[in-house]
């Protein structure tokens, strides 16, 4: 009844991560890059089952990529035109390892992991898997907030963001306080202490972890290869 | 079982009326009182999360003698609202936390977690996520948490008052259930009607404060134009190919106010995003005096006022909401209310407050979602008179609505939706 819930494994998601993060980070040759990006690109579409949102998470974020690799080769003295291609790939590949991460793992599992493998603090990994939590329910409640405040002509046009920020600043921050404040009295009234907090569920080995990290570390390896 | 002496919440500024309570075995003791009177403190006092006066006595010792987690497990608290208060985001997982945070081993924990399910009628949702369960669900699940403890004393805070019909019925035998098994249950409610059975003992907490009045002062407003919404023949689904209204049609004139009941997540807050231009149907037309309707003559009052009140005091709120209109438009009383932070009032005063702001700002349609949700009946009657005085200033109301007897109080017309489809019934 009680199953590990992420996709993937949290450490060694976590670690096959640190290891992609590291190669693109030191990586320079765009072509060695090719492969990483395009294997984030499937593992991440085929972990979310929704390729067409992963593909609008890749429209919105490699106009930066873009931006930055041709800032990079205006400012570069050599105009090296790899730097072109390499800074958007570079982008790419990193949003792509973070919303693996999203999409792979429980957040209350990947929290724990960072407890009992990488020795963080019991309160810190709470912290993280309890703010996982008051993002989502913040984001599912404030479609009903713009609706209601452009009802009342405070949000009319996307400016209104900018020149009526005060009013909306005073429901965000009163709604997010209110949110806590609940939350906090109903984890206490719980029980709720990070040190006791142990997170039972077994975090047990399947085949896709070990593929994954597999995968990981050989792609990351071609620059050194090469 | 449970002795109160002279009991009061210590909280800001008072506090409630002092307590005087002598419980001997399990049973249901409702605890009632106008909005703002302290009957949340007082649960909170008695779940160990506030300090407090006099005497309190659980199982022959004081409460404050208990260690926290001793005094977790013999007491739970069930907040009102239990869906914003929830970690997980799947049914297990979120009984799973309450006996971890107990401390319990892994075997014990997984068959507790099992039973309450069970208990409760959850376990074939036991693996859906927490978002896809309705209102009822909800609470039930919030129950669940609570129950894995094997609670002695089971606070339960204004939890009726989402609920339909059918759903009060599953969870007054649910009651019935839990304090036959030992359980000495307190639930707060805003209106006594709100409790899905007859309680073994009501308390009723008094306390002196000035009752909240609303007087409108029609001339300032002169009236609006006269307004009609038709609706013909609408079709909405938020997923293709999966329809969640069907075929809806109505009609209203101005000073009608229009009332949509009906089972929780059946769509009734989806029919007024609808009508006030937030959503758009997928067939079928919505005009309100004969356009499209939009905000601002589409206005749409959430049912967390919290949501919809922008301004630092109550005051400021009502100003900005009348705009350019000269002299006084709307009164309330005390009048100390209008210069206390919005933030501080009790919701009973935000909701009316709500859907005053959103009322003078003269729209042509006026939808309001779960208006009386968690008020007195005082607050209920003023709402409702307020309501009504907006309509007859030309606006048409639509209101979605849980509560049957405010809905045949104010409502001229009644739409029941049911699995989508929708029908006129009686008031």
């Amino acid at each position: 009844m009680i199953r590990r819930r992420s996709a993937l494994h949290p450490t060694l998601a976590l670690v096959g991560l640190l290891v992609v993060a590291s190669a693109v980070t030191l990586e320079r040759e765009p072509t060695h890059l090719l492969p990483i990006a395009s294997f984030m690109t499937v593992a991440v579409s085929l972990m979310s089952g929704r390729p067409l949102e992963v593909m609008g998470w890749a429209i919105r974020l490699l106009p930066m990529g873009i931006g930055l690799g041709v800032f990079s080769y205006l400012a570069s003295p050599d105009r090296d035109p790899d730097l072109l291609a390499l800074l958007p790939l570079r982008v790419w590949t990193m949003t792509a390892s973070a919303l693996l991460l999203a999409y792979g793992t429980d957040p209350w599992e990947l929290a724990w992991s960072l407890t009992l493998h990488f020795r963080f603090p019991r309160w810190i990994s709470a912290a993280v898997a309890i703010a996982h939590s008051v993002v989502l329910k913040t984001l599912e409640s404030f479609d009903e907030l713009r609706l209601a405040l452009s009802s009342k002509g405070i949000l009319t046009n996307p400016l209104d963001y900018f020149t009526r920020s005060g009013h909306l600043m005073r429901v965000v921050v009163h709604g997010l306080a209110e949110r806590a404040d609940r939350l906090s009295t109903a984890l206490e009234a719980r029980g709720f202490d990070p040190n006791r907090w142990s997170h039972l569920t077994p975090l047990d080995l399947r085949f896709i972890d070990l593929l994954f990290l597999l995968i990981s570390i050989t792609l990351s390896l071609i620059p050194l290869i090469l | 079982m449970l002795r109160l002496e002279r009991f009061k919440p210590r909280l800001g500024d008072g506090g409630g009326p002092e307590i005087d309570l002598s419980i001997d075995g399990p049973s249901l003791i409702s605890v009632t009182g106008p909005n703002g009177c302290g009957k949340t403190s007082t649960l909170l006092a008695l779940a160990g999360l506030l300090p407090y006066e006099g005497s309190a006595e659980l199982m022959g010792r004081e409460l404050k003698e208990y260690e926290p987690a001793e005094l977790r497990r013999l007491v739970r608290y069930v907040p009102d609202d239990p869906y914003s208060a929830m970690v997980r985001d799947r049914v297990l997982d979120e009984v799973y936390f309450s006996a971890e945070c107990m401390g319990l081993g892994f075997g014990e924990a997984v068959s507790e977690v099992e039973r309450v399910l069970r208990h409760v009628g959850l376990i074939e949702r036991a693996d859906d996520r927490i978002f896809t369960l309705s209102g009822g669900q909800i609470q039930r699940l919030a129950l669940a948490s609570a129950l894995v403890a094997k609670p002695k004393l089971l606070l339960l805070d204004n939890s009726f008052t989402h609920i339909d019909e059918a759903l009060r019925a599953e969870l007054a035998q649910l009651l019935l259930r839990i304090v036959r098994e030992g359980t000495l249950v307190l639930a707060a409610v805003s209106d006594p009607a709100d409790l899905p059975l007859e309680p073994n003992m009501e308390v009723t907490l008094n306390c002196h404060q000035e009752a909240l009045s609303v007087s409108f002062s029609r001339a300032a407003l002169n009236g609006s134009a006269a307004n009609e919404l038709v609706v013909e023949e609408v079709w909405f689904g938020y997923v293709r190919g999966v329809e969640f209204i069907k075929a809806l049609s109505m009609e209203a004139k101005s000073g009608q106010v229009v009332a949509l009941v009906g089972p929780n997540g059946s769509g009734k807050s989806t029919v007024l995003k609808l009508l006030t231009g937030a959503l758009r149907p997928r067939r079928g037309k919505i005009a309100l005096n004969g356009t499209a309707p939009a905000p601002p003559r589409a206005a749409y009052c959430p049912q967390n006022p919290s949501s919809y009140l922008t301004e630092r005091v109550a005051s400021e709120e009502l100003i900005m909401a009348r705009g350019s209109r000269a002299g006084p438009i709307v009164e309330i009383r005390p009048e100390s209310l209008l210069n206390v932070p919005i933030h501080r009032l009790s919701t009973g005063v935000k909701r009316v407050l709500a859907v005053l702001s959103s009322a003078l700002r003269g729209p042509a349609l006026l939808a309001l979602d779960e208006p009386v949700a968690g008020l007195d009946a005082r607050n209920k009657e003023i709402m409702r008179e307020v309501i009504r005085a907006v309509a007859e200033l030309g606006s048409i109301i639509v209101i979605a609505s849980h509560d049957r007897s405010f809905v045949r109080s104010v409502s001229d017309d009644v739409y029941l939706i049911q699995r989508g489809s929708v029908r006129r019934v009686d008031p």
